[in-house]
């Protein structure tokens, strides 16, 4: 899928950036990602990964002003979203949930516009990086793709497998499919 | 054009300014336009010849002006993009002055500066970074800027005729100081602005010889560095060959490197036919290739792809008394190589163009 391919592409570019803190409390792959909350931009309430229970979380950070983030999020509505959502879901059925994440407190006006060009549908609010920089330090992630949400926790894909994770994930848990 | 060969074209004006200066005075001018579906450019420039005969000084001086009109035209995913139609202008002004010290031995001192954007790259980059960043006022980091780009060049230089009249070598130095349109590069630190001030200096070694009555070559070799590269390297070889009592054949190949990966090559021909004592047609074919430009960004680089170009030109030629004139007409076809993740952001400027070129020009013995 050439849009995956391009996507894969800038992640290269982003994973090489060398991390400037420590990494211990960075997720790697295979890593269960502990539950965060952030507000939703929309509806200013508190929304929880745990919400997403049942999906295949997509996450993509973005700041208005960011040109990688442009486009990204240009390939990310029909490469992904659209792609998942006429599919059903992944090839298990499984659905896939794409979320953005705004690291931009500032000029809410542009980060709007962002917003409603490139068709973003849930918006969080990452401004502290809260969860941004458990995914990586200094620089900016741009993807992130969690296998499973479950009441037990959740499977961190590796974000360089972002694609083909999310057509092959089920929810069989570490030993299956989604694992590596 | 990228700036790396933006410089290549400044040095081989400079460099090769002082080369063709002719005996007598002289007046030449003449335009050129080249046009694509989204691009057009206009040039116009003048040059004036002239002798001090009993000081043994030869000069010459030459004016420029350059119009870049252009269709800006953001890449889709650009949402802070508009369509725009973007003009620019240029000015430049180059004196060169040859003084016969010896019999066999001249000195030479040339100075030139020009006010404007180059070249039709650096209008397109201009307009892009000025819609992405100048509207931005609540990030850290620099501030966008207007660009004003300008500079200045002087070099000196001597020749000796080792031959008489058959045989030289022309060492020319050459020092320049430009001031650009700067590239930016943003992330949560905030705006960085590039370099606005490069500065350079090269010299260059060229030898011409005329090996018989119908054979003469040119070899010539140069080095510039500018501001933080590594020196670039070029090289080209010329020989004019006359073919019967009507025609001359001129071909000329070079290239150019600079480390760590830059190569260029190029090889043209031209062949020239007189018709009658009057009038001549001729046809040029040119061919260059290089393999892009540097990337010296982090993230973001608006360092061209790949270039391949052809172009093929056909003309006409009256020769009078004291006075020249050559029209000709022909075809540009430049090819990049795609853009990558790093370079999407400029598949508007860096896309394939298929350009019509018109050139005139004029000359007239005083």
């Amino acid at each position: 899928m050439n849009v995956i391919i391009r996507l894969l592409g800038l992640l290269v570019i982003i994973v090489a950036s060398p991390p400037l803190s420590t990494a211990q409390n960075l997720y790697q792959k295979g890593d269960i990602v502990t539950d965060f909350e952030l507000v939703d931009r929309a509806t200013g309430k508190p929304t929880r990964l745990e919400d997403f229970k049942g999906s295949i979380v997509f996450l993509e950070w973005f700041a208005y002003w960011c040109p990688f983030c442009q486009a990204a999020a240009a390939e990310i509505g029909p490469g992904i979203v659209d792609h998942f959502a006429t599919a059903g879901g992944n090839i298990n059925g499984i659905p896939v949930k794409h979320i953005s994440l705004n690291l931009e407190p500032l000029s809410p006006n542009s980060t709007q516009m962002f917003i409603d060009f490139y068709k973003l549908g849930t918006v969080l609010n990452d401004f502290n990086r809260a969860v941004a920089n458990r995914f990586q330090t200094g620089g900016q992630p741009i993807f992130a793709s969690v296998s499973r949400v479950a009441a037990l926790g959740v499977g961190l894909r590796g974000i360089e497998h972002a694609g083909a994770d999310l057509s092959r994930c089920d929810q069989s848990g570490e030993s299956g499919p989604c694992a590596d | 054009m990228s700036l790396e060969r933006l410089w290549v074209g400044l040095a081989c004006v400079v460099f090769g300014g002082t080369q063709d200066l002719p005996a007598q005075p002289r007046i030449d001018i003449g335009g050129e336009s080249l046009w694509s579906d989204d691009v057009q450019l206009r040039q116009a420039d003048g040059r004036w010849s002239w002798a001090a005969g009993e000081l043994g000084i030869t000069g010459e001086t030459s004016v420029a002006t350059n119009h870049f009109d252009l269709d800006y035209e953001p890449v889709a995913f650009d949402f802070r993009g508009q369509s725009q139609r973007v003009s620019a202008d240029n000015l430049a002004l180059q004196n060169i002055v040859r003084w016969r010290v010896r019999e066999d031995l001249e000195l030479i001192g040339s100075v030139g500066l020009y006010d404007g954007f180059t070249n039709f790259r650096s209008v397109w980059l201009a307009e892009y970074f000025a819609q992405q960043f100048a509207s931005l006022e609540d990030i850290p980091g620099d501030r966008w800027e207007k660009p004003d780009p300008k500079g200045v060049n002087g070099g000196g230089g001597l020749r000796w005729e080792y031959l008489r009249a058959s045989g030289f070598l022309e060492v020319v130095a050459t020092g320049l100081r430009d001031e650009v349109a700067p590239g930016y590069e943003i992330d949560f630190d905030g705006l960085s602005r590039g370099r606005v001030i490069l500065t350079g200096f090269g010299v260059s070694v060229s030898s011409e010889n005329i090996l018989s009555p119908r054979l003469r070559s040119r070899v010539e070799v140069s080095g510039t560095r500018v501001s933080e590269r590594e020196t670039r390297w070029s090289g080209s070889s010329a020989l004019n060959v006359a073919v019967g009592e009507r025609g001359v054949l001129r071909v000329r190949v070079g290239g150019a490197m600079e480390d760590p990966l830059f190569e260029a090559w190029f090889g043209e021909a031209t062949w020239d036919w007189a018709l009658n004592d009057a009038w001549g047609v001729f046809a040029q074919g040119r061919f260059y290739e290089d393999n892009g430009e540097i990337e010296n960004a982090l993230l973001f680089t608006s360092a061209a792809p790949g270039l391949r170009s052809r172009q093929g030109n056909v003309g006409l030629r009256w020769r009078g008394e004291t006075s020249v004139v050559r029209l000709q007409v022909g075809r540009l076809i430049s090819d990049y190589e795609p853009t990558n993740a790093r370079t999407d952001f400029f598949q508007n400027l860096y896309r394939d163009r298929d350009w019509t070129v018109v050139q005139f020009s004029y000359s007239r013995n005083l």
